[in-house]
Parts: C-alpha cells; sequence; structure tokens
C-alpha cells in the first residue's frame, strides 16, 4: 500500500519537473512569433522590391542591348568564330610587356594558354601560344614544351646546336590586303631571333619582327610583337622540324602543308573595352558589361579593376554571421560569380537562354562582398531579329538591399529587445507569484501543527485571488481552531457542569445515610456513592488537562541531578506497586538538568502508568536513561501489544485512547496528552515506539540539555 | 448557645442538603440564594460561619465580592468558600481575600462538618485562656491540637486549617510516607494532586519564612511526602 503510494509519489514529481515557472517561460517562445511574422513580411517586402528592381534593371540590359543590335563587329565576329580553326584570344593588357623572352610579364594570363599539339601520337612537342593587346600592338609569347629533353652526358647541360636538326617557327598574319604574311623564325641560339619575311616574296627586307627567344626547363619561349593595325584578325604558328627522318610540323592549324589559305588561318579575337561605346549613360553604378557572340565568345566587356581590389571576407566576425543568418533567413542560396576577368569564352545556361531568346535574371550571392549581385542576361538582336549574341549585366546590389539589411537588423534588434523584456517580465511576475504561492504553501504546512496547534499565519492582505484563498485558508483554519479550542475546554466546561448535580446527588445521599434506614437503603445508598465516588474521580481527570494547562506556567524550573532524581523515584514506585518489576538502567553517572520535578514526576507517573496497564505480566519494565549529543533520552519501555502505527502520533492528542479491553478503570486518553503538554513545557519531544523484534514498547522523552553541560 | 452559620448558595438543592446536615449537627442555618439577600442579612447581623459559593446566579465572581464586604464588616468572621471550581486561580483569590478555608464541593458532608466544627474550636480556644493544652513536639515543630496552631522554632506558622491538617499528619509519623490521598484523608478534603502540591509548597514557603533553609518536608516523587526529622 504505501510503495503504491510512494510510486504514485515519485511520479507526480516527476511530472512536476516543469512547474508554474517552466510553463510560463514555455508559453513565452510563443512571443517567437513576432521575429517570424516580421521576417515573413520582410522576406515578401523584399521579393517585392527585388522583383521590382530586377525589371528595371532589365529595362536598362534591353536597352543597352538595343545599342548593340544589328552591330556589324559583331556580326562579323559571329563569322569568324564560326570557323572550325581554334580562335586565339587575345587578353586585355594591364601592365605593360617587356619583350625580353622571359614569362614574368605574363603572369597574369599564364592561365590562359592556349595549346596545340602535332597529333595523339606525337606528344613529344607542344605548342602553347598566349596573346595580348594594348591600344598599339599585340603581343605574343609562344612557348615549346619539349616532354623529352635531350641531355648532353658529357656535359650535362642541355643544348639544341647538338641536336642534328633545325628548328623554325613560322608566324602568319593577314594583312588588310587580304594577303598572307608568312614569317619564320630560325631557332639556333637565345637570345636576339629576325623573323625574316619568306612569303610574299616580293616584299621589302625591312619587314623583319624582331623576337626574344630564351630557354627554359621545358623548352623556349618566343616573344614579339606586332602593331595591331597590321594583323587583319587572322593568324597561324608553325613549328617545323628539319631532321633525318624528314620534316615535322606542329601547327596552330589544322593545315599540315606549308601552304596555307586564309581560311586555313586561326581567327584572333580581341577584346574590345566597351568604353568605346559611350554607354557611361545608359550603364548604372556598380554595374559590369559582357557582350557576347553567338559563340559565347566575349567581344566586348567593361573593365573591372575594382573587383580586383576586394578582399574576400572569411575571417569569422559577428557581421559574417549576422550576415549568414540573414542569408539563411531571406533563403538566398550562396552562389560565386558566373564571370571571370580573363575568361574568353562564357558558356552557361543563362548565356544559352539568352542565346535562345530568352531574358534571365538571378540573384547572385557575392561571397568576396557584403553585396548581393543581380545577374541579367537578354539577348542581343540583328535588324532581321535573328539572335546575334547576348549581353550580360551584372549589377553589385547595395542600395535596395541596405535598406532592408537594416531593416533586418531593426527587426532582430527590436524583437530581441521585446523578447527580453516580455521574458523579464513574465520572469519577475512569475517569480512574484510562485513566492506568493509557496509562501502560501509553506505556511499552510507550519499552520497545523501535529498536536492540532493553530499558528495563524496565513491572513494575507493582497487584492487579488490568491490573497483570497489565503482568506478562505484562515477562516478555515480559525473555525477548526475554535472547533479545537472548543473541544479542549469540552472535558473540563463538562466535568464543571456535571459537579453541581453531581454535588446535589452526594450530599442528598449523604443526608440519607444520616437518616435510620432499612438494610436495603443502606446498600442500595452504598452503591450510589460508590458510582458518586467513580463518576468523581472521572470528573477529575477530565479536567486535569486543562488545569495543568493553567498553572503549568506558573511551575518553576529547578536544577535537580536527574539520576539521582530516577533512582528516587523508582525506589518509591518500588514501595507503591511491589508487583511490578521495575528496573532502572542509568546509562551515565550523573547529569544535572532544570526541570519541575513534580511535573516530572507526574508526567513519569503517566508513562508508568501506562506501560503498567499495558506490560504483559510477569515482564520487566525498563526505564533507561541514556546521553545523546546535547539531548537526555528518557525511555520507558514495556512488553506487550504494540501500537499501531498509525496512531504513534496521535496517541497523544487529548481525548484519544486506543485501548482495546476494557478495564475496571475509565480511560479518557487524557494521561499521556498530559504527559505530552510536560515534555512540551520542558522544551523536550515526546515520541512512542513500537521495537517489533522484542514486541515492546516504547516511550522516549527527549529533553534537551544546555551546551554548556 | 447554638452558633449561627450563613450558607449562600444559587442551587436550592445543594443549599437545602447542606442546611439540613447543619442543622442536624446543632448549628442555626440562614441560607440565601444571592448576593443582594446576603447583604441585607449581613448588614443587619453577622453570623458566626460564613459557607460561600463564588459563582452566585449570574454573578461569576459573586462569591468573592461577598467576601470582600464581609472582611470589611469583620476581620475575624471564618468564611469558607464552597464551589464546584477547583483550580488553583480560584484558590489563591479565594484565600487572598481573606477566607479561612477554599473547599471544593466534592467534599462530603462529613469532612465539612468537621471542618466547621475545627475552625469554631480554634476560634473558641483563642478566646480561652491558656490551661493545659495538647500539645505534639517533634524536633522544632509544637503542634497544638486544640488551637490547631502549629509552631516552629517557638514561632507561630501562619497555617490554614488544611495545611494545619496537612502538616499534623506528616509530622506526627516522622520519617513515614504519606500519600496524597493519605494527606487528603487527613486533611478532611478532597483536591487533586496538583492541589497538593500548591498546598505542600504554600507550607513550604510559611516555613521558610521563618527559617530560610527549612526543608523537613521532603517530596517522594511518585509516593508522596515524608516529614524529616533532623
Amino acid at each position: 500500500m504505501t510503495g503504491k503510494n510512494n510510486l504514485e509519489k515519485s511520479l507526480r514529481n516527476r511530472f512536476r519537473f516543469i512547474g508554474l515557472r517552466g510553463k510560463l517561460l514555455l508559453v513565452t517562445v510563443t512571443i517567437l512569433i513576432f521575429p517570424i511574422a516580421g521576417l515573413s513580411y520582410l522576406q515578401e517586402l523584399e521579393v517585392f522590391l527585388k522583383n521590382n528592381h530586377a525589371q528595371s534593371v532589365q529595362v536598362i540590359a534591353r536597352t543597352i542591348a538595343s545599342v548593340f543590335k544589328d552591330n556589324g563587329t559583331l556580326i562579323s565576329l559571329n563569322k569568324i568564330t564560326q570557323s572550325p580553326q581554334k580562335v586565339i584570344y587575345s587578353h586585355p593588357l594591364k601592365n605593360t610587356i617587356v619583350i625580353d623572352g622571359y614569362n614574368d610579364d605574363w603572369f597574369a594570363l599564364q592561365n590562359a594558354q592556349q595549346s596545340f599539339m602535332t597529333t595523339a601520337q606525337q606528344k613529344d612537342n607542344e605548342l602553347s601560344v598566349l596573346c595580348a593587346n594594348d591600344e598599339q600592338f599585340y603581343y605574343f609569347s609562344i612557348s615549346i614544351n619539349k616532354h623529352r629533353v635531350q641531355h648532353s652526358k658529357s656535359f650535362g647541360v642541355a643544348t639544341y646546336s647538338k641536336a642534328p636538326l633545325l628548328e623554325y617557327i613560322h608566324f602568319q598574319y593577314l594583312d588588310y590586303a587580304h594577303q598572307i604574311r608568312d614569317y619564320r623564325f630560325k631557332i639556333s641560339s637565345p637570345g636576339w631571333v629576325k623573323g625574316y619575311l619568306i612569303a610574299p616574296l616580293s616584299e621589302n627586307i625591312k619587314h623583319q619582327i624582331r623576337a626574344e627567344w630564351q630557354e627554359n626547363s621545358r623548352g623556349y619561349t618566343l616573344e614579339f610583337k606586332i602593331p595591331i593595325a597590321r594583323i587583319n584578325r587572322h593568324i597561324a604558328f608553325q613549328l617545323k622540324k628539319d631532321s633525318a627522318d624528314g620534316i615535322k610540323t606542329i601547327t596552330s592549324t589544322v593545315a599540315t602543308d606549308a601552304l596555307i589559305v586564309e581560311q586555313q588561318l586561326n581567327p584572333l579575337l580581341a577584346t574590345d573595352p566597351l568604353s568605346n561605346f559611350r554607354l557611361q549613360q545608359l550603364v548604372p553604378d556598380n554595374t559590369q558589361l559582357w557582350l557576347v557572340n553567338k559563340h559565347h565568345y566575349v567581344y566586348a566587356r567593361t573593365l573591372a579593376s575594382q573587383e580586383d581590389n576586394r578582399e574576400s571576407q572569411n575571417s569569422f566576425s559577428l557581421i559574417s554571421l549576422y550576415r549568414h543568418l540573414y542569408l539563411l533567413i531571406m533563403n538566398y542560396p550562396e552562389q560565386k560569380p558566373t564571370y571571370g576577368n580573363n575568361q574568353s569564352r562564357i558558356e552557361n545556361d543563362s548565356i544559352n537562354a539568352a542565346l535562345k531568346g530568352h531574358s534571365t535574371k538571378k540573384w547572385l550571392d557575392n561571397p568576396r562582398s557584403d553585396q548581393l549581385t543581380l545577374s541579367i542576361t537578354t539577348p542581343v538582336f540583328d535588324n532581321d531579329n535573328t539572335i546575334i549574341g547576348s549581353l550580360v549585366l551584372e549589377q553589385e546590389n547595395d542600395s535596395v538591399l541596405a535598406l532592408q539589411d537594416k531593416t533586418f537588423e531593426r527587426i532582430l534588434l527590436i524583437t530581441i529587445i521585446l523578447f527580453l523584456g516580455v521574458l523579464l517580465s513574465l520572469l519577475f511576475f512569475s517569480t512574484r507569484l510562485l513566492n506568493r504561492i509557496i509562501n502560501l504553501r509553506n505556511d499552510t504546512e507550519v499552520a497545523l501543527s501535529q498536536d492540532g496547534l493553530i499558528s495563524n499565519q496565513l491572513y494575507r492582505n493582497d487584492n487579488d485571488e490568491i490573497g483570497d484563498l489565503a482568506r478562505s485558508f484562515s477562516t478555515l483554519l480559525t473555525q477548526v481552531e475554535q472547533n479545537n479550542q472548543y473541544l479542549k475546554s469540552l472535558s473540563s466546561k463538562l466535568s464543571h457542569e456535571l459537579r453541581t448535580p453531581l454535588t446535589i446527588i452526594k450530599s442528598s445521599l449523604e443526608n440519607m445515610t444520616a437518616l435510620t434506614m432499612s438494610e436495603d437503603n443502606q446498600k442500595y445508598s452504598l452503591r450510589a456513592k460508590e458510582g458518586c465516588s467513580r463518576l468523581n474521580d472521572l470528573l477529575n481527570r477530565m479536567s486535569e488537562a486543562s488545569r495543568l494547562e493553567q498553572s503549568i506556567n506558573n511551575m518553576e524550573k529547578e536544577t535537580i541531578e536527574i539520576v539521582q532524581f530516577l533512582r528516587r523515584y523508582v525506589e518509591a514506585m518500588h514501595t507503591v506497586h511491589a508487583d511490578i518489576d521495575l528496573i532502572f538502567e542509568p546509562s551515565i553517572n550523573t547529569q544535572t538538568i532544570d526541570l519541575s520535578p513534580e511535573l516530572m514526576a507526574q508526567l513519569l507517573d503517566k508513562l508508568l502508568m501506562n506501560a503498567i496497564s499495558f506490560h504483559t505480566i510477569g515482564t520487566p519494565i525498563q526505564l533507561t536513561l541514556k546521553k545523546e549529543k546535547h539531548k537526555l533520552l528518557i525511555e520507558i519501555n514495556n512488553f506487550g501489544p504494540l501500537i499501531d502505527e498509525s496512531k504513534l502520533s496521535a496517541i497523544f492528542n487529548s481525548l484519544t485512547s486506543f485501548r482495546q479491553s476494557k478495564g475496571q478503570e475509565v480511560h479518557l486518553g487524557l494521561g499521556l496528552y498530559v504527559a505530552n503538554l510536560i515534555g512540551k513545557f520542558h522544551n523536550g519531544e515526546l515520541i512512542a515506539r513500537n521495537n517489533h523484534h522484542k514486541q515492546s514498547v516504547s516511550f522516549i522523552l527527549l529533553l534537551p540539555l544546555e551546551k554548556t553541560n | 448557645m447554638a452558633k449561627q452559620i450563613v450558607i449562600v448558595e444559587d442551587e436550592p438543592a445543594i443549599r437545602d442538603n447542606y442546611t439540613e446536615m447543619l442543622l442536624r449537627q446543632g448549628y442555626q442555618v440562614c441560607s440565601y440564594a444571592n448576593r443582594q439577600e446576603a447583604e441585607l442579612a449581613f448588614n443587619q447581623s453577622l453570623p458566626d460561619l460564613v459557607l460561600l459559593d463564588i459563582g452566585l446566579d449570574d454573578e461569576i465572581e459573586g462569591g468573592f465580592t461577598l467576601c470582600r464586604q464581609l472582611r470589611q464588616l469583620s476581620d475575624t468572621l471564618p468564611i469558607i468558600f464552597l464551589t464546584a471550581r477547583d483550580n488553583d486561580f480560584d484558590t489563591i483569590s479565594g484565600l487572598r481575600l481573606g477566607a479561612d478555608d477554599y473547599l471544593t464541593k466534592d467534599i462530603s458532608l462529613p469532612h465539612l462538618g468537621a471542618r466547621i466544627a475545627a475552625l469554631f474550636r480554634r476560634i473558641d480556644v483563642m478566646h480561652k485562656k491558656p490551661e493545659q493544652e495538647k500539645l505534639l513536639s517533634v524536633g522544632s515543630l509544637t503542634i497544638n491540637l486544640e488551637r490547631l496552631e502549629i509552631q516552629w522554632q517557638d514561632e507561630i506558622v501562619d497555617l490554614s486549617l488544611t495545611e494545619f491538617w496537612m502538616v499534623n499528619s506528616l509530622a506526627r509519623h516522622p520519617g513515614h510516607v504519606k500519600s496524597r490521598e493519605q494527606l487528603m484523608d487527613d486533611a478532611n478534603t478532597v483536591v487533586d494532586d496538583c492541589t497538593i502540591t500548591s498546598h505542600i509548597k504554600r507550607i513550604r514557603k510559611k516555613f521558610m519564612h521563618i527559617e530560610a533553609n527549612f526543608n523537613c518536608i521532603e517530596t517522594i516523587y511518585g509516593a508522596g511526602y515524608r516529614w524529616r526529622c533532623h
């Protein structure tokens, strides 16, 4: 039964893990709706604003595209790039190039090399071309990589002069007279190399090209420049080797023999800076443009110098965290910008779509900056409305989004402040409420002590439900207290009220005795007197407790030696109850204590009477005295029936008796109550205890000792 | 001439029973049911002894009031409180007001008769010239059974009748333990243990008034008291 109760209790405690405060805090979480609502509003606003902005930028892009409508250069470019020959791409130069045969100047373009090989079987030589241009010259850097480097076994120096073959590099271009000019560089020793015009031979000797030839670990490099005005968009390179086996040729074109016609040359494609088109009025700030021809080759673009200055912000910071949060909440994919600086050919979905006639718009996150990039591609048409290219417009956006960033920030801040505010106030409120409830509960728990005394501290002035509750409790307790008081005084009141009629009966009987009576009458009068005397006894005992309660506080305490006191008490008891085997076992020799000896004797009387009436005849009654810490322990133990566990504490209550057998004497259950009263008067504690293993009952009085003792 | 006793008692049955008992013992008895009637009678003439109930009709302390008034009229008039109240506080109040005795209604009629007789005897003896008196000496204690007087170290101890009888009971057999019941019996009274305890305390105090370290009355806890001779 008790096990089941314990289980229920523990279960209840577990479910009470979340107290009132926890529940209130859980409710507080609903405040999180505010930021979510704010953010979704912000998101919608942003989508709307972005769409608007993108549309307006799209209009600009279309306008710019219309500038290039039917652009002759673009159309001719389309024709050129249509050729099966590889397009050699000339990059716009940002630095100046010194013709010295070394690759240092070309560093920025090193990945843009275009390589040509002989055939799949012969991988021993590779021809790479790099081309760049400024406003006056084309610059070429031709690298020959030899996979099989020939080492001189005797000296350990790689030389080509030892090789029994001759190498030539041919450079052909188309001039504006639509003639192919063929120059030949003879590779002999590092340094100066002259390119001689070998076709057409009719030309003057001054048409020589000055080149620098340098060896490197992989092969050698030839570097030279030619004025832009001389080349009509077509060039070709060839490496020819004369060896014993015959002539080997590596060429940039598909042609394998020395005779090349115009169509067999590689188209040379140079990027135009868009500034030539005077688009300043049309192009918004922070915008980059790419004009891509039909075959994805970049025909023109704005030079984006500022892009290189930007540093990537990879370092962790609060701002980047905040930005990540923002992008996450605003649902942005993290995408890198599509177009690099040195790209000569762009091929992606947007451009494919544009070349099929569809405009696209895309928002990209630029990880290198805090801004978002709006990327718009739109087709460029000719007069017949056929697509001749595509315009890519990328705008770094900060104007619109910055506003929203700030809004976002503000919403975030307001929400956090709001959340904290509400949280704090709820916490404060719940704590206050909880404390009041806990206080009330604690007060309720102590309001009614075990022996039925009431300390009414429940009254509250608070003008709310808890105050009401406290007042209700208070009223209830007052009523209980009155009831208790009534019960307590009942016996003494009753005894007082009964005394008068009893006196009448008794005095009448006594008067009757004085008269001469028949034998029978005398017998009955005697019995009546006996009854009266028993009734009198009863009344005396009934009022004993209340009389004691009234007089107890006037009792004086004396300092007595408790061992001596008990010894003498037990001696006296031996004479009074000669038939009882009362054993006194002090475990200490001497101990002084302040108490009222009369009251203590009365207490012992009550306990002893109780023990005597319950003890099994023939067994001893033990009185023991022990000292434990700062307490004196007096125990009276008798063998006999045990007390019901549930009644162990109630046994000291007034008018409580659990006697089963009806003896001759009437038991009102006041004896132990009186004993308890006396124990309390001495600041002591009276405990009843069953000793199951010995089948005995102990009454233990704990008396506090002063610490100096 | 028969002694005149006045009974002031609001309960007619008790009043009549007491009256009849006292009449049988040869006293002249007048009885009154309330304070007003009694007052009128006292103003005309004083009896030889007064039995007073404390609660008189509606006046809870009517008896005390009467006692106070009687003491103003006479210092020597024996007054006995006879009441259903039995608490210490009332006892002390009654005795402080100058009552000679304080009895609860538990007392049997023969006991009451004995007390009244003893009181009268005491008064009579006071008026008589000292003759050969029955004296009992136990150490420094001298008991005058005629005068119901006790002297300690030749000084009269101012004891009430109950107290006299108690000391008498104890001192007659020094060294013997007298239980509370025996003391009650000897003092012609029926009171509870607590009252005996307070009687004993009062007796000790009265003796200590004469000799500060008086310790002849010894408490045997659980059994009773005994007189110890030095």
